[in-house]
């Protein structure tokens, strides 16, 4: 009976992450404002900026920027990457750089085929659990996103714990689905 | 067997010839660019070639734009690593800061201490926590974190320092994985091949996935390949082609000459001659050096040319059969004796040189020439003395020399050539010129030139018996200089290494630990960091007191070359400035730099070829005053040497040739074979006293001359530089030499003789 019904809930959860997948994938357009939240054993108070965060689909841009307490941030075009401060844009070359930036890519698309294959996915209703299918996975314990109740193409808050306890937690507001970017979101 | 009673002996020739190459076959064959050097600089080119650079796999790739040329570069290098051409490079790993900690104690000369001392203090430390408190809210946080809970002091940036300084005195830019030039739209990668640099087969295979991998990219953007395994291509395909194409052509030329001048079945014995003679002369040669090398063998064609001379001569002299055939003999032998002396003594001066090469192509001559001789003497007058249908026609191919009015006035235009030639004359010092490579090749390493600033580059060298020694000699040498080489900083010697961790040891006493402790919990706490998250910092340098570590970066990059089994050698890129070439003192220690090379290259083979030419001049002057003993004769026999290299010279500068260093080892050859067909006239001088000047009818210098070009001056078809320059210096210094004893000579001896 516990099997049958643990079977069945798979299987819902399963056939909500797919209604979730194809709601994100029609994301096209994205612009979120940020606060990042750093919650390291090294600090004795935990890090705090904010920033935004535009997104284009089609044209394969991402632009995160960080904008208290430093002016820096990334800007990914295609397989570019580059490393902003200031008003400076530096090509990065770095393969460390490029993985990063591409990990982002598929964490803001939400990619699932892609996540699947690293992580375990949990569903509870709009809480989704991302734990490394490795052991011994050095960087990551687990992610957690939680997504709009109302709308499900929206994320409200990404939480990262490392296996050391220190984690990084960024919530996300004035967020913008589908809708024109200006210039100043993608420099 | 009554009719030819020397089936015998040539039976015997022939069985030797088949076990000669027999021998050959078994024994060793090599193609070894040290053999081609005069001893003084062998040790500065056997270091040049095992340099580290040099045992790698450079991938070259060149695009209109910096972002393509990035991108192919790193997809060939995708697709190498998956087709198994070249090894997972051994890149630094997350562990780097544990590495270099580790590794620390070992570095940690007295510049190191300073720079050490200089990270404890208020005004560094300060900055630093600063730097990492805002590297803490880039993305990068992650990593930023575990450097500074290991090394808040930021030490192990003195190593980061001292591997950059690497790359800096190379005067590379190096980028990402690629040395990058021309604004990155020129890039290289330096891989580790998984075969061996000489392996045939890889290279070949290389180069296909090269040429398919070519196919597929857009115009204007080009990849290919250098270094060893490339080398081992080109050299194979050289090889290959010279065998083939001079084979053939000398093949028909020697058709050419037996259907202009002989066109009977028994004269076919002349041209078996060199078959003969080749297999036990390199039989002989691979004996005396252990291994031949591919350019005496080629040298063989020069051989064919010469062996056959005294058979032409006998066949000539006993197909006129005024007298018998020991009567012929005995008139002709002194002149081949005379001939086989001349000839024998260029080749041994060739003993006196301290090229390998042409110490082999001294013994290979002399056998062959001596074999030929014993040949053409002992077992073939038989064949030639009966008569045949088919004789050879004197009458329809006569020779009419010059007047003496026109002998002369040529002889004076020559000289004036030679002269001018002389003046004109451009010599290649370059050590391409002892490689065989494909004009391609030429064009491509002309593309990658930017990359590697071989003009502002040196490799200095530090020799030892053993790698602990080479490293120790090299920390010597860095002593010497101005500015200390990076490689004895990171490399140090196991002496070293004790003596910088007792330095380590004494620098942490107790006062430093605590004062870097209180600095450190005074700014973490300035800073907002927690005191705590250092401990493994302090943990480490307790255990770095107490235990040491030996340091090892050649996972990375191993400046070690073995030379021998007996000697190894740390190689430095460094400036080419005066101050690293006056550090080495030639003997634990060596700067060598392409152009220093190439000098020392040029100067020691004109050396030894000035030296050989000498010493040819000399030992002919003797044995030809000998034969004659008369100073005017002696003088004459030079005539066809000295015109023939006036020739030569003049067409040299004429054609804006420039000589190739090998093209002068030609010299003492005009030497001898110019002074054998002056001897041949001399020779017919004296017996037309006697009324014998048959015996040395023009056609027999013609036909020698011919055969000669014909073997020798083929060479001119090949591809490999050295081959080539000697082939063309026989097609023209040979060919002039032969008319001048055809046309210019017998007037001149008419008159003064």
């Amino acid at each position: 009976m516990c099997l049958v019904s643990s079977m069945a809930l798979a299987q819902d959860s399963e056939v909500l992450l797919k209604q979730y997948a194809q709601q994100i994938s029609e994301v096209k357009t994205l612009q979120s404002d940020f606060t990042e939240e750093k919650h390291l054993s090294l600090l004795s108070t935990p890090l705090e900026s904010k920033g935004r965060l535009s997104f284009d689909k089609t044209a394969q841009q991402l632009h995160w920027q960080y904008q208290t307490p430093f002016q820096k941030g990334f800007l990914m075009e295609k397989e570019h990457v580059y490393r902003l401060q200031g008003n400076d844009k530096t090509l990065i070359q770095d393969a460390l750089g490029k993985m990063m930036a591409a990990q982002m890519l598929v964490w803001l698309t939400l990619d699932f085929e892609t996540l699947q294959k690293e992580y375990q996915i949990a569903l509870n209703q709009e809480e989704i659990t991302f734990t490394p299918r490795a052991k011994d996975h050095k960087v990551v314990k687990q992610i957690t996103v939680w997504l709009d109740k109302d709308n499900v193409q929206q994320v409200r808050q990404v939480k990262m714990e490392e296996p050391s306890g220190d984690f990084v937690l960024w919530k996300f507001s004035n967020t913008r689905v589908n809708k024109p970017l200006g210039q100043e979101a993608l420099p | 067997m009554k009719k030819y009673p020397s089936h015998r002996k040539l039976a015997a020739f022939v069985a030797l010839a088949g076990i000669s190459i027999l021998g050959v076959w078994h024994g060793a064959v090599e193609e070894n660019m040290l053999a081609l050097v005069p001893k003084p600089i062998k040790q500065q080119v056997s270091l040049f070639e095992r340099s580290a650079l040099s045992q790698k796999l450079i991938v070259i790739t060149q695009a209109p734009t910096a972002t393509q040329a990035r991108k192919i570069a790193q997809d060939v290098h995708e697709k190498l690593l998956q087709a198994g051409f070249i090894r997972p490079e051994n890149h630094p790993t997350e562990t780097i800061i544990s590495q270099f900690l580790q590794a620390l104690p070992s570095l940690f000369s007295a510049d190191a201490q300073k720079k050490v001392l200089e990270k404890i203090s208020p005004a560094y430390i300060s900055q630093q926590f600063s730097q990492y408190r805002e590297e803490l809210f880039s993305f990068q946080s992650l990593f930023i974190k575990q450097l500074i809970v290991q090394d808040p002091f930021y030490f192990t940036g003195i190593i980061f320092d001292a591997w950059k300084n690497m790359g800096q005195e190379a005067h590379a830019d190096y980028a990402a994985g690629f040395l990058t030039a021309q604004e990155g739209t020129l890039l290289a990668g330096l891989y580790d091949a998984t075969s061996g640099l000489s392996n045939l087969s890889a290279a070949q295979q290389m180069q296909q996935f090269f040429e398919h991998y070519q196919a597929t990219l857009p115009a204007g953007a080009r990849v290919f390949f250098m270094g060893g395994l490339r080398y081992t291509l080109e050299n194979a395909a050289v090889i290959k082609h010279d065998l083939l194409v001079i084979t053939g052509v000398g093949l028909i030329c020697l058709l050419g000459v037996f259907g202009w001048f002989f066109r009977t079945k028994r004269a076919l014995l002349i041209y078996l001659l060199p078959l003969l003679v080749l297999p036990p002369a390199a039989w002989v040669t691979q004996g005396v050096f252990g291994h031949i090398s591919g350019i005496t063998l080629g040298f063989g064609s020069v051989v064919v040319g010469l062996s056959v001379d005294y058979a032409i001569y006998i066949y000539f002299a006993l197909q006129q059969t005024r007298l018998s055939t020991a009567s012929t003999l005995a008139h002709i032998r002194k002149h081949l004796w005379c001939n086989f002396v001349t000839s024998g003594l260029c080749f041994a001066a060739l003993l006196f040189s301290s090229i390998e090469v042409f110490k082999q192509m001294a013994v290979f001559s002399l056998v062959a020439l001596a074999l030929a001789l014993t040949i053409a003497l002992w077992a073939l007058p038989d064949y030639f003395s009966q008569p045949t249908k088919a004789r050879p026609s004197l009458s329809k191919w006569k020779i009419k020399p010059l007047s003496f009015r026109a002998a002369c006035g040529v002889s004076i235009v020559i000289l004036a050539a030679g002269l001018w030639g002389v003046c004109h004359l451009t010599v290649s010092p370059g050590l391409d010129s002892l490689n065989s490579t494909s004009a391609t090749f030429t064009q491509e390493q002309q593309i990658a030139k930017p990359l590697f600033g071989a003009d502002q580059q040196a490799l200095l060298f530090a020799l030892g018996s053993t790698p602990d020694q080479a490293l120790a000699n090299n920390e010597k040498l860095s002593a010497r200089l101005p500015v200390p080489l990076p490689v004895s900083q990171l490399f140090p010697s196991k002496r070293t290494q004790a003596t910088n961790w007792q330095r380590w040891q004494t620098c942490w006493d107790a006062p430093r630990l605590n004062y870097a402790k209180l600095l450190l919990q005074e700014e973490a706490a300035k800073q907002g960091f927690n005191s705590v998250a250092f401990t493994p910092f302090w943990q480490w340098l307790a255990q770095s007191k107490e235990q040491a570590f030996s340091t090892d970066f050649s996972g990375w990059y191993n400046p070690v070359v073995k030379l021998s089994p007996k000697q190894y050698a740390v190689m430095n890129i460094v400036p080419n400035e005066p101050a690293y070439a006056d550090a080495a003192d030639g003997k634990d220690t060596f700067f060598v730099s392409t152009l220093r090379l190439q000098q020392d290259l040029s100067d020691g083979v004109k050396q030894e070829a000035v030296w050989v030419v000498i010493m040819a001049l000399v030992f002919n002057f003797g044995a030809v005053w000998l034969l004659f003993r008369r100073v005017k004769e002696t003088l004459f026999c030079f005539i066809p040497v000295l015109l023939g290299g006036c020739i030569l010279f003049g067409c040299l500068a004429l054609f804006h040739i420039s000589v190739n260093l090998f093209g002068l080892i030609f010299l003492p050859l005009l030497v001898g074979l110019g002074i054998d067909y002056a001897i041949f006239q001399c020779m017919k001088g004296r017996a037309r006293q006697q009324q014998l000047d048959w015996l040395y009818p023009p056609q027999a210098l013609l036909a020698a001359g011919l055969s000669t070009l014909a073997g020798f001056g083929v060479l001119v078809f090949a591809k490999h530089a050295v081959l080539f320059m000697m082939g063309l210096c026989a097609l023209v210094g040979i060919g002039g030499a032969v008319c001048v004893a055809l046309l210019i000579l017998p007037a001149l001896w008419e008159k003064f003789a």
